[in-house]
């Protein structure tokens, strides 16, 4: 099974506003994958993510998951994915704990917890997100990624506002994610320093 | 995210921000007071025209109030990760406009009898006036999430809601002050009553699919 | 039966040449049908036994009410259109047609305001009639204000559809709902499927001058669409190498 696509991207064109994006981008993505996106500014980093994710309609070329057109068939791929975009889709009225509820109703008390003191936010469970700063922000929006059970990620510039320490965490739970069968895209202006990782340049 | 996980999450933030439906009750008790005062406060005039006055504050009161619905999740991006969350949103779509319709419709059907009271409205008609509101009101908010999808990544889109969405109210305000009328002469009601029930029904199956679309090209 | 037409239709290169050819010559029919039809109404036809000479009025106000019911018909369904076959022309459509549909409710509002002071005495009745086609014209209003305020090309569309399709829906509940308080006015004085109650001098020039509306909107909407099409395709080729060789 292991050298099967499960996801592939082949020439693909988006238009967004006055200019055609992403310039025939093509790749396939195998289990146990990292998929490392770089490009300026502006390249079209996250326009690719919002193609994928069905949110922009696409010019031409094709996307398939488990050899279904992502056009005609999205709901499978929807099922298991998990997209962590610029902004961290968390809402700010709640707090952290009945946020991760809404998002992970399944996960038992004490897993939520561990990954919760993992992150160092422990003692802000019940804290209402908008007292929290930009990079706590940022962590809560992680466990997700700590207690996910969906295949792909899909993560567009999860580095952002993080320190250093848990920029290395983060490498490892990326590793660890694909060591066991799951595949991570990613779009970042940093290298990864601790995985090996296919880069396709926009 | 499940459905049940969305539901609990809503009533939460709701709840939360519990000064936005009490604002929307005071500009609907604010509209109320403008008719006594603005044009005449003896029983000649209010008793016939309360169900009016009562359902145009009514309505008022939801197409401003609802203008805001997607707003908030729109900016923290909560409403691009309902999109992709492989669940249906127009499901989503009808847990959110339910649990807002729950939480203002509560209040003021219960604050209505008394401004009925305060308007000299027969008590007869109070029945047929709660009736109006409890099947005509669903109308408003499903209609009216569509104009908040519409104007979301507005940001000062208030005005061109209303513009967009009162006109789509008026069946409802008229129906609804013609079953009250019609108690008031002694007429028929139950028919207009079915009419109000059919346009809420046609909203409940075409609002969240238009909403939903309308977020899905917001969302970009 | 062939669906060519329908996918042609869809391509705005294609719809740009053929309403090239016909545009003038639509518009031109229509005035000329449109002069014939006022023309005759206001000027030949017989005087009406009840309301005199104020009654030639309809002769504005009848073709203008109907163009603007079915101006916004055409939104409705080219509304559809869009949201289930995202037909490119369909919101090029709608963006033409709709200023000239709140150009029609107004005439037929304000001709009414004239034809009302002489024959109700007001200058406004709140009678069914009117009054749908006031809401008719705030309809067209909010299409207009929505598409003038989203700047993303793609979400106006989708909007100005939407609100398009919802007024399709909505357009004979709102009429109904108006007639609750139908008082003043009298029946509708013209219907294609009816047998006319006026004497065929009357109706005959009406009918012209319907017709010629018809056309004239037509011609002009082909026009709007025309710039309507160059401005959004000016990225392709075919329309660079048309403003090179024609100018613009
Ligand atoms: N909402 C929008 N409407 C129109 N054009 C847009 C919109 N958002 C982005 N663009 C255009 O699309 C291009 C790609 O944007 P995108 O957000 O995909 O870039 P990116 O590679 O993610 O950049 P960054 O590193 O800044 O996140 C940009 O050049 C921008 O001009
Ligand atoms: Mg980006």
């Amino acid at each position: 099974m292991h050298s099967v696509a499960i996801l592939t991207i082949s020439d693909l064109w988006v238009e967004r506003g006055e200019s055609d994006l992403l310039n025939g981008l093509s790749f396939s993505a195998r289990s146990g994958d990292v998929v490392h996106i770089t490009g300026a500014n502006g390249a079209g980093k996250s326009t690719f993510f919002k193609a994928l994710l069905g949110l922009l309609p696409i010019l031409s070329g094709s996307m398939t998951f488990n050899g279904d057109s992502l056009t005609q068939q999205r709901q499978n791929f929807l099922n298991n994915t998990l997209y962590i975009g610029h902004s961290a889709g968390l809402n700010g009225a709640l707090t952290v704990m009945e946020n991760i509820r809404w998002y992970l109703p399944k996960c038992s008390e004490k897993i939520v917890e561990q990954a919760l003191s993992e992150l160092s936010l422990g003692a802000f469970a019940e804290t209402q997100l908008h007292a929290l700063s930009a990079g706590q922000v940022r962590r809560v929006a992680l466990v997700r990624l700590w207690l996910s059970e969906q295949q792909i990620w899909l993560l567009d510039e999860p580095f952002t506002a993080l320190d250093q320490g848990l920029i290395s965490m983060l490498e490892a739970k990326m590793a660890a994610h694909v060591a066991s069968g799951g595949i991570v895209i990613l779009a970042s202006h940093l290298p990864l320093a601790h995985l090996s990782y296919l880069q396709v340049e926009l | 995210m499940t459905y049940l996980s969305f539901f609990k999450a809503e009533c939460l933030t709701l709840f939360r921000s519990k000064q936005r439906v009490v604002n929307a009750l005071l500009f609907f008790v604010l509209v109320v007071v403008l008719f006594p005062l603005g044009i005449d406060p003896s029983a000649d005039f209010l008793a016939p025209a309360a169900g009016g006055i009562i359902w145009c504050a009514a309505a008022l009161s939801v197409v401003v109030s609802i203008e805001s619905l997607y707003k908030e999740s729109y900016a923290d991006g909560t409403l691009t990760q309902l999109v992709v969350s492989g669940l249906s949103l127009p499901w989503l779509i009808l847990i959110k406009v339910g649990v807002y319709w729950l939480a203002m419709m509560l209040p003021l059907l219960l604050l209505t009898p008394v401004f009925a009271q305060m308007l000299f409205l027969p008590s007869d008609s109070l029945l047929v006036l709660l009736a109006t509101l409890l099947i005509g009101t669903p109308g408003l908010f499903l209609i009216g999430s569509i104009g908040a999808a519409l104007t979301v990544s507005l940001k000062q889109g208030a005005m061109l809601m209303v513009l967009l969405i009162l006109p789509f109210y008026f069946p409802i305000i008229i129906f609804s002050t013609a079953a009250i009328k019609a108690i008031q002469f002694g007429l028929p009601y139950g028919g207009l009553l079915a009419l109000l029930a059919a346009i809420s029904l046609l909203a409940l199956v075409v609002a969240p699919v238009m909403t939903s679309l309308c977020i899905k090209a917001s969302v970009r | 039966m062939s669906w060519i037409w329908f996918h042609k239709l869809g391509s705005p290169k294609w719809f740009y040449q053929w309403s090239s050819k016909w545009a003038t010559a639509v518009f031109l029919i229509g005035l000329l049908a449109t002069l014939i039809g006022v023309g005759w109404g206001l000027g030949f036809a017989p005087t009406d036994y009840q309301q005199g000479e104020t009654y030639r009025i309809i002769y504005l106000h009848v073709p203008a009410a109907v163009l603007a019911e079915s101006c916004y018909f055409s939104l409705g369904v080219a509304g559809f259109v869009y949201l289930v076959w995202q037909m490119k022309m369909a919101p090029i459509f709608i963006k033409s047609m709709a200023p000239i549909g709140a150009a029609m409710a107004a005439i037929a509002l304000l001709s009414g305001a004239i034809w009302g002071k002489p024959t109700w005495g007001t200058w406004w009745v709140w009678d069914a009639r009117l009054t749908s086609v006031l809401v008719l014209f705030i309809l067209y209003m909010g299409i207009i204000a929505l598409q003038n305020t989203l700047e993303d090309v793609t979400l106006a569309n989708q909007a100005a559809a939407i609100v398009s399709v919802l007024g399709l829906i909505n357009l004979p509940i709102i009429k109904y709902s108006v007639n609750w308080w139908n008082t003043l006015h009298q029946p509708a004085s013209f219907s294609l499927t009816k047998k006319p109650t006026m004497p065929m001098d009357m109706w005959l020039p009406l009918l012209i001058a319907v017709i010629g509306f018809y056309c004239l909107v037509a011609g002009l909407a082909m026009w709007r669409m025309q710039s309507e099409i160059l401005l959004r395709e000016r990225r392709t080729q075919w329309v660079k190498e048309k403003v090179m060789n024609d100018g613009v």
